[in-house]
């Protein structure tokens, strides 16, 4: 089985008003890293968050390696949201623990190896290390993983030019082939080239499914350009 | 993965509330030790001051310390549910019932200790009394043996004996029902949109007020039969029937609870 998750007819209502995602039908090949891009309030923090098992649909199901979220699915999903959600007392060091005894594919080794090239102590708690850090210390929490799926929401947004290069690499050179990669971002251009596909969505459907190689060559433009033309205000 | 989840629960809960019991214990010494103040043999009111002071410190040391560890474990199952850390909770390889019963065992389980740090405090406070009163009041040992010794002879021991138990059985349902209304109240908050906290604090009175109305409702037929029986000598079993008729429905309330809070956290679960 070549797909790694399956969407059916997704649909996502908030407070029985707000439609966040509308009936949206999607397939996530192994092997991938996709770049999920949209305007801010297309859908797709609620996309990655219903992968995750966060939010319970309203409509339609979610299915990971033909599982719905549940405890199975999570053991195989690294998940990086978009703030800072680590509790703020414990050090880097116990987050080490937390992170190897609830999952059985963290690598204690990779984990340190990432923080100490990038100058982060391990005995420092996560209140003293400033919010690029603390970002930072998620990546590599769940970067040091070896699971199926990785779904990062926004994942360079907070950080300085720098930093982003080295997580970009981290990204990169810490997955596993088989494994899927799902970026939410808006910062295209910083990650375009690390892309295999993009998925366009507004107003929670999706609009594009295609491989950056495409894009390329039959629009001719770069990914960020066409996305500034699909999405012009 | 339960035992995990216990683990790494009672590591991120352990500091707060044994600081506080550790200061009711040390409280409940102060206010012990100003006995051995000579407060009979001494005209000067600082002495009587300093007690008093020691016994308002050794009060307000009880309530902070049950309250505050009650207040601190619904504050900290909310964090760890409900807000920005939920999002590593809900997201580990765990069942839902696996994550609430780690919550509800480790809060329980405090929540008794603190039950227990209490009632050790009385005990230090009245050893102490004791101790240092002795020379004011010699016959106090005295009386304390003989009392002991007529209540050995006493029939009614084994009913007492039999209602102590009856009530430590209902401490330990009190406070898994304890524990089970404010993660209740906390997970019916969360169904608001907008004022969660509001909105547990709310369905926390409502909960204790519809439990107080059940357990009113469930007493009167053991307070009818009890006044209209012919012998009303034995005293022991009618406070046992009472306290056990209290544990049932802090059972039934928890376990109740316990499944209301599981569906919501599982089909209802809407992180911002």
């Amino acid at each position: 089985m070549s797909e790694l998750v399956q969407i059916h007819n997704l649909t996502k209502v908030y407070n029985k008003k707000k439609m966040a995602l509308d009936h949206m039908n999607l397939v996530i090949p192994r092997g991938r890293i996709i770049g999920l891009l949209g305007p801010n309030g297309s859908g797709k923090t609620t996309l990655i968050k219903l992968i995750s098992g966060l939010l319970v649909p309203t409509e339609g199901e979610v299915l990971i390696n033909g599982n719905k979220p549940g405890a199975v699915t999570k053991a195989q999903i690294s998940y990086l949201p978009e703030r800072t959600y680590f509790q703020s007392n414990m050090k880097v060091k116990e987050l080490i623990d937390y992170f190897a005894d609830f999952y059985g594919d963290f690598s204690r080794e990779r984990a340190k190896e990432l923080l100490r090239n990038l100058n982060i102590d391990e005995q420092a708690r996560l209140k003293t290390l400033s919010k690029g850090t603390k970002e930072k210390v998620q990546l590599i929490m769940v970067m040091s993983r070896n699971a199926q799926l990785f779904l990062l929401d926004e994942p360079i947004a907070g950080v300085d030019p720098a930093a982003r290069d080295y997580i970009l690499r981290t990204i990169i050179t810490n997955y596993n082939s088989n494994a899927t990669i799902l970026i939410s971002t808006h910062l295209i251009s910083d990650i375009e080239n690390i892309l295999d596909e993009v998925i366009f969505i507004r107003d929670g459907r999706m609009i594009l499914q295609d491989t950056v190689e495409n894009i390329r060559g039959q629009k001719g433009k770069s990914v960020d350009a066409y996305f500034r033309e699909v999405f012009v205000c | 993965m339960l035992g995990k989840l216990m683990k790494h629960e009672w590591m991120s809960l352990w500091k707060i509330p044994t600081l506080l019991i550790g200061v009711l214990l040390i409280a409940s010494l102060l206010c012990g030790a100003t006995f051995a103040l000579p407060m009979w043999e001494s005209n000067w009111s600082g002495l009587e001051l300093s007690a008093v002071a020691m016994f308002l410190l050794y009060y307000m040391s009880i309530i902070v310390c049950s309250v505050g560890i009650s207040v601190y474990m619904a504050v900290r199952f909310y964090k760890s549910m409900f807000t920005d850390e939920g999002y590593l909770t809900h997201t580990l390889p765990a069942t839902s019932h696996q994550l609430l019963l780690s919550k509800v065992i480790t809060m329980s389980c405090w929540n008794l200790i603190s039950v227990i740090g209490v009632v050790v405090s009385i005990f230090i406070l009245g050893g102490s009394v004791y101790l240092f009163l002795m020379d004011n009041f010699n016959s106090l040992g005295y009386e304390f043996r003989m009392l002991m010794h007529e209540l050995a002879q006493l029939e009614e021991l084994r009913g007492f004996l039999g209602l102590m138990f009856t009530v430590i059985l209902t401490v330990i349902a009190s406070t898994f029902g304890g524990t089970m209304i404010v993660v209740g109240a906390v997970s019916i908050g969360q169904m608001l949109r907008k004022h969660r906290i509001l909105g547990a604090i709310g369905a926390y009175f409502g909960i204790t007020t519809v439990v107080n109305i059940i357990s009113t409702i469930v007493m009167f037929p053991v307070m009818f039969r009890f006044a209209m029986a012919a012998d009303q000598s034995d005293v022991f079993s009618v406070y046992n029937a009472i306290y056990l008729v209290m544990s049932l429905v802090y059972v039934a309330v928890g376990v109740g609870l316990y499944f209301l809070s599981e569906y919501l956290i599982r089909r209802q679960l809407d992180l911002e």
